[in-house]
């Protein structure tokens, strides 16, 4: 389901292509901004909503193309829909391979171009739901004390409490306390579930 | 008398006293003729004697002579015949040196003892022989031996043998003319085991030569004999002479059509008086045979030469040759030749394979021309032609060909292989029309693209906001549908203003209308295919009324319309393998009969009044012809039966020819396909 406040940010050089574009979106009930060029987009302060791009590969100043390439560069993950008025089959193998969506050649009709846009936006939100709680799981994790992320790392790693209590140099009730505390600080509500919290924690956990 | 005698004797004494060697001998003469007289016989046997000897010393063979002759009559008068008949005989010896052949003849009648005496002393000499003697059989022996040698080492070893041999030479040379130059041909030397002729060229110096001799022979044309060159004598000074005591010296201009050719030189440096005149005329003989002996042998070894450097040049193998006969046969080719045909040399002669042959049926005309040209001025300038090689295939070749006399029925060719050539050619033609193509592809192309693009843009903009009018529609959102319903007229308008701006920059460039006569410009479009014919082996030809009237139009256009319909028939034809290859292109006067909207033939008929209103031009192919239900689709823009075909060609050429006011159609004709266009006479283009 797609948020209410998602965006679909255009970049054309072409007025007329660019009022109608707006036109078409507006017309299913997306919210559309209107960019002529690359520069444009990039100057721009955007909302941090769930959107998407769609990007005309030709025009004058940085290409449809440059522009992905800046945004990758600078960890901007928004899904791209590439339209161009020349079917040139080399440059959609480019966008596909940086990470495009899509790629429609103009003359291009309208239900591709509204189902590519749906599409992009239900996986930015999915992304985007992905990365909240990462974040949720990374607050968490700072909140344990050393010693907990001690015994969480090794509880993780399939550890017996005893053998934990001997790896720690500590009793076997000292570690029992300790992945308690735990459980509660990452709201797992089970060991497989602190296992895949620790898979998004990453190289983060290896480390302590 | 004796006393008028005495007194002259005391004169001639006084000179013989002072200069012996002029006088002695003639003092000695009269001194014995008196002891004669007076009956001193022991004294007129001395003085004749004295006179003999020092005329000979002195070279004088004229007094030599009388004295000789006078002492034999002294001794008849004293019947003691011996000794007169030995007189006798030295006296006809000299006479014969001096050349006094009467006084010979004169003497051996008188005394035929003389005669009868030589004859038993055999052939071997000359020198007592008589002139009957000489005038036979040595110059049929010498001339025979001459004359029957042709090559020239040989006959200049016989010459100097038989020259050494008879004139009683030590020594002799031969000089011959090199261009301006005289040179020592040849040496002949006597020595112990015969006669050693040696043929090493040398050039002429005073070392080998007296020079002054040579030059005084050589430009008097006159034969020099020194009977002692030891004494006082024009050439006395001579280094040669001085330093070699030559005695004996002869030398004889050899002269042949009043050129000399040479010198034959000769010497005895033991004996003096060896070249007696008898000798001489041999020789002279012996050289003026000799000298054309030579002059032939000269042009056989020059002929010789020409022939193998006529040889090399055939053998050489670096252009094709054949001799051949305008029977058609060939009768000798060379190795490069028989490559260029791949015939074997024994092909031409057992399998009777002739130029006739060879050449391709089509190709005939050529040789024809060719022969007519070789009749007319006995070469035929190279041209370019083929020939069947034995596989069958066909080789490119320039031909030149010679009669070797003109009004003879042989000759040579030379045949150059143009294989390697027209690959060349054939692949920088293949280069050039694919250049061409793929720059026609391009403008074309691009100038497809921006239209595409400049009526794309506005096109998908009206698409988008008619669907979003439909969508706004669903949503009963009127407003919006309304708003996106003037978007869409607006960007429609927007549209045909970019159409018609296309249009407004191609009319920019208007056609440049002229009077044209079409069947000059016929005649230029198939020059201009003539290559694209050739390489497909198509044959065109052009059928054209010759009383048109002009026509009004675009020179340019009309050759891009008849081109296109020509080459189209060259491709249509091009996967054809079996029968003829031929287009024809006709011109004809026609009148209109209906209204041309249903471009039909039908709508014209052909005419020979003046009041014609259309040229009709038509180009008919011996093709698969066109596919009966697509006649008329062929016209459009993008329809094309050819792999690398736009499709544009056909469109074009209609919208030229209507521009020009005509129309131009298909159909075909049983054995191929037809294109026609008709163009009105009058100006009847468009406005």
């Amino acid at each position: 389901m797609i948020a209410t406040n998602a965006t679909v940010f255009v970049v054309d050089d072409d007025a007329a292509m660019r009022d109608s574009l707006r036109d078409l979106i507006r017309s299913v009930g997306l919210r559309v901004e209107l960019f002529d060029s690359a520069q444009d987009f990039l100057r721009s302060e955007r909302l941090d909503v769930p959107g998407c791009l769609v990007l005309d590969v030709r025009m004058p100043g940085q290409s449809g193309l440059d522009l992905q390439r800046r945004l990758n560069e600078a960890g901007v993950a928004i899904p791209i829909i590439f339209i161009t008025g020349h079917g040139d089959v080399l440059m959609g193998v480019h966008a596909m391979k940086a990470g495009a969506l899509e790629f429609l050649t103009k003359p291009f009709r309208d239900q591709d171009l509204l189902d590519a846009i749906q599409q992009a936006l239900d996986r930015d939100c999915a992304a985007r739901e992905g990365r909240a709680a990462t974040e949720a799981i990374h607050r968490r994790f700072a909140s344990l004390t050393s010693r907990e992320r001690e015994v969480m790392t090794r509880v993780v790693g399939g550890l017996l409490n005893k053998q934990i209590a001997a790896e720690l140099g500590t009793s076997e009730n000292t570690v029992k306390t300790h992945r308690h505390q735990v459980m509660e600080k990452m709201g797992a509500k089970s060991l497989p579930e602190l296992v895949r919290m620790a898979d998004r924690l990453g190289s983060l956990i290896t480390k302590s | 008398m004796l006393a008028m005698v005495q007194e002259s004797l005391s004169w001639l004494r006084e000179w013989a006293e002072s200069n012996p060697g002029t006088f002695l001998d003639k003092y000695s003469l009269v001194m014995a003729e008196v002891a004669r007289i007076e009956g001193r016989h022991l004294d007129a046997i001395h003085l004749y004697e004295q006179a003999v000897r020092t005329a000979r010393e002195n070279g004088l063979v004229q007094n030599e002579a009388i004295a000789n002759e006078l002492a034999a009559k002294f001794y008849f008068s004293l019947h003691n015949e011996t000794s007169a008949y030995a007189y006798l005989r030295n006296a006809s010896y000299c006479y014969l040196r001096w050349g006094a052949i009467g006084k010979v003849r004169q003497l051996e009648r008188q005394h035929p003892q003389l005669k009868e005496q030589d004859k038993t002393r055999g052939p071997t000499s000359t020198i007592d022989a008589a002139v009957e003697h000489l005038d036979l059989g040595i110059l049929i022996k010498v001339s025979q031996a001459v004359s029957s040698e042709i090559v020239l080492e040989k006959l200049i070893d016989t010459l100097m043998r038989t020259a050494i041999e008879h004139a009683g030479a030590e020594r002799g040379l031969l000089i011959l003319r090199r261009g301006e130059q005289q040179q020592i041909q040849s040496e002949a030397t006597t020595s112990q085991g015969g006669i050693v002729v040696s043929l090493q060229e040398s050039s002429i110096s005073e070392e080998s030569i007296p020079e002054s001799i040579l030059l005084y022979a050589m430009r008097t044309r006159e034969n020099v004999v020194l009977s002692d060159a030891s004494v006082q004598h024009p050439f006395s000074a001579d280094p040669y002479i001085l330093r070699q005591h030559a005695r004996s010296v002869l030398c004889l201009p050899l002269i042949n059509q009043g050129q000399v050719t040479g010198l034959l030189y000769l010497e005895n440096n033991l004996a003096p008086n060896v070249f007696t005149s008898s000798r001489v005329a041999v020789l002279k003989m012996l050289a003026s045979q000799a000298a054309i002996s030579l002059e032939n042998t000269r042009l056989y070894s020059d002929l010789q030469e020409r022939e193998a450097k006529i040889r090399r040049l055939v053998d050489g193998n670096i252009i094709g040759i054949f001799i051949w006969n305008l029977k058609g046969e060939i009768i000798e080719a060379n190795e490069a030749f028989l490559q260029i045909v791949g015939y074997k040399r024994e092909d031409f002669v057992s399998r009777h394979i002739g130029w006739v042959d060879l050449t391709p049926p089509e190709l005939r005309e050529l040789d024809e021309r060719a022969i007519a040209e070789l009749k007319a001025t006995g070469i035929a300038q190279p041209f370019q032609k083929e020939y069947f090689r034995e596989d069958g295939t066909r080789v490119p070749v320039l031909v030149g060909c010679a009669l070797f006399k003109l009004g003879g029925n042989e000759g040579v060719a030379f045949v150059l292989d143009l294989r390697e050539q027209k690959r060349g050619e054939e692949e920088l033609r293949k280069a050039q029309t694919e250049l061409a193509h793929v720059a026609r592809i391009t403008t074309l192309g691009e100038l497809s693209a921006s239209i595409a693009h400049e009526i794309s843009q506005p096109l998908g903009a009206v698409g988008n906001h008619a669907s979003a009018c439909l969508r706004w529609l669903n949503a009963q959102n009127l407003e919006e549908a309304r708003r996106s319903a003037t978007l869409v007229v607006e960007k429609v308008h927007r549209a045909g203003e970019i159409i018609s701006r296309i249009r407004a920059l191609a009319a920019k460039t208007p056609p440049q209308t002229d009077w044209l006569d079409i069947n000059l410009t016929i005649g230029e479009v198939v020059a201009l295919a003539g290559s694209e014919l050739q390489r497909n082996h198509v044959s065109l030809r052009t059928v054209l009324a010759d009383d048109l009237p002009s026509v009004r139009g675009d020179r340019i256009q009309l050759k891009q319309v008849l081109l296109n319909l020509i080459i189209n028939a060259v491709e249509a034809m091009s996967r054809k393998t079996e029968g003829l290859r031929e287009i024809q292109v006709s011109s004809q006067k026609v009148t209109e009969i209906a209204s041309v909207s249903n471009e039909s033939a039908l709508h014209y008929e052909a005419t020979g009044q003046v009041d014609s209103t259309h040229v009709l031009i038509a180009v008919q192919d011996s093709g698969p012809g066109l596919d009966p239900g697509r006649v008329e689709q062929i016209f459009d823009a993008f329809c094309t039966t050819k792999p690398q075909g736009l499709g544009m060609g056909l469109a074009i050429s209609r919208s030229i020819v209507e521009a020009h006011g005509g129309c131009l159609w298909a159909s075909n004709t049983g054995q191929g396909a037809v294109f026609r266009f008709a163009l009105p006479v009058r100006d009847g283009r468009k406005q």
